[in-house]
């Protein structure tokens, strides 16, 4: 399946709301290092104040965040069919193979990242809209990429990747930020050859009005998506641990926001009479990207919860058990 | 990618001038409301040694070197090091003031002034690319040191009350549950 960016055409009336948004994860298994990487475009290319958005972000266990945000003019980005390149931070996705590359070049932030990886299963697409406040989204996702090669620097480590999971995923759409829309989103991955599951809910801001979730498990057993009642979530707790905040000028304007009741505990459960998971991930710490909408006045809060999960469960006639490291995104 | 041309070389009162100016240009609503918020207030700024002074009158605002004699109404200051690692979001104003990386005197009236005036340039600042570029200049100025410091992963936070919160009050937050 082809994949591409999608800008709005020259008549699209809510050109001003585009979102394009491409993203990464690596989950290091042996070090227990998780990272994040995405290049996003934000805004009416034709509006010179649209911007385009990178972010690097790499949590290592006992230690903390490395890593930064880099904001451009898109004219000052590059921009392809299915990439998007800034100065530092860049993700290219092949449209015909889907295969995968990325790299952050950070020197001063402790972080310097090349990776390319190839797709295992096929991507799992929403290509329709689906309703996103007063606007839309839509996105497709790779669940588990293999890495086909890679290196990072870390500080001043630099790790083997050779037990590394990679995942994937490309949003697009039609929203400001500050729009009443939030989400809920998760990329929980055991090394390979375990299984992956992955988690998604659109809600209100608030998290009060939630639409009906989703969770995908890729497992032995094959690729089941539980949807709708079959899912459940609960976010039980309050995180406590040093919330890293980026940029640094709107984190300075939203002190307000400085302490998010972040979840402590996330525990997934689906089941359909047929196959179940159980799932529970244990955030370890959390970062908070603030989107600035580039037209109108308006912020997102989209916060980056990382750690490790456990998971049990039945899929396709195999029973399935799993730790691994995991993403959950909590957004708002 | 963009091929500027050289980055200037500017005094801070170059830069207050053209945060100003740039605001006006980008948004002239902010800009009044940021006049209006300062009223006939007089500031001093202080980054790296060197000191302005900063009011509006009749609107238009003056910026100048210190007046020895003259009233103020209130002072801030702090170095390129804590601006940029406020910037780069490896600090919290919050811990900067509590750490005394940032001065902010004046009776409280004024000071909250001040502040209200840094959140409308920072809040008009994702909508005005002039101003984002501005903060970029002040990043490369070559009449300024380089930032220099070590990449150690992020993991602070600075206890406020620094003593912690009295038993009680940890109880009472405990039971609202407003603590982790």
């Amino acid at each position: 399946m082809i994949d591409t960016l999608r800008p709005p055409g020259i008549f699209d009336a809510q050109a001003g709301a585009y979102k394009d948004w491409l993203h990464v994860n690596l989950f290091d298994h042996a070090s227990g290092v998780v990272g994040l990487l995405n290049v996003s475009l934000h805004g009416d290319p034709q509006d010179e104040r649209s911007r385009a958005v990178g972010a690097a972000l790499f949590h290592l266990p006992g230690q903390g965040w490395l890593g930064n945000t880099e904001v451009r003019g898109l004219r000052d980005a590059g921009i392809g069919a299915a990439s998007l390149a800034l100065e530092r931070i860049a993700i290219a996705v092949e449209p015909l193979s889907g295969r995968v590359l990325a790299s952050a070049r950070l020197p001063d932030d402790g972080l310097e990242l090349r990776l390319t990886a190839v797709a295992e299963a096929p991507a799992l697409a929403v290509d329709s809209p689906v309703p996103f406040g007063a606007g839309w989204i839509s996105w497709r996702m790779v669940p588990r990429l293999r890495l086909a090669a890679g290196s990072l620097r870390a500080g001043d480590r630099s790790f083997d990747l050779a037990r590394a999971s990679v995942y994937h995923d490309h949003n697009w759409g039609r929203w400001h930020w500050g729009d009443d829309v939030g989400w809920e989103w998760g990329a929980f991955l055991a090394a390979a050859p375990g299984p992956s599951f992955v988690l998604s809910r659109v809600t209100d801001r608030r998290h009060r009005r939630g639409g009906f979730p989703s969770l995908t498990v890729s497992a032995a057993g094959g690729r089941r998506t539980f949807g709708g009642p079959a899912v459940e979530i609960a976010l039980d707790g309050v995180l406590d641990a040093p919330l890293r905040r980026f940029p640094g000028a709107l984190a300075a304007l939203h002190q307000d926001r400085r302490s998010p009741r972040l979840p402590a505990r996330v525990r997934v459960s689906a089941g359909d009479g047929f196959d179940r998971v159980a799932l529970d991930f244990r955030p370890r710490a959390a970062a908070q990207l603030i989107a600035a909408d580039p037209t109108v006045p308006g912020y997102g809060f989209l916060h980056e919860l990382v750690g490790e999960f456990t998971a049990a469960g039945h899929v396709g006639g195999t029973d399935l058990g799993a730790t691994g490291l995991a993403v959950f995104e909590y957004v708002d | 990618m963009s091929t500027d041309s050289p980055v200037p070389r500017r005094t801070l009162s170059e830069y207050v001038a053209e945060l100003v100016a740039r605001l006006g240009e980008a948004d002239p609503a902010a800009r009044d409301r940021l006049a209006e918020v300062v009223g006939a207030r007089r500031a001093r700024i202080t980054l790296d040694g060197e000191t302005v002074e900063v009011a509006f009158a009749s609107g238009r605002l003056v910026v100048g070197p210190p007046q020895p004699t003259g009233r103020i109404d209130g002072e801030g200051a702090t170095d390129r090091a804590t601006t940029l690692d406020l910037l780069d979001g490896r600090l919290e104003v919050s811990d900067a003031i509590l750490d005394g990386l940032v001065e902010a005197r004046g009776p409280l009236e004024d000071v909250a002034r001040i502040f209200q005036a840094i959140e409308i340039l920072l809040d008009a600042a994702p909508r005005a690319p002039a101003l984002q570029a501005l903060a970029a200049q002040y990043r490369q100025d070559p009449g300024r040191t380089a930032a220099a410091r070590d990449p150690v992963p992020y993991a602070r936070r600075t206890p406020f009350p620094p003593d912690g919160i009295p038993d009680t009050e940890a109880a009472a937050l405990r039971r609202l549950g407003l603590l982790p």
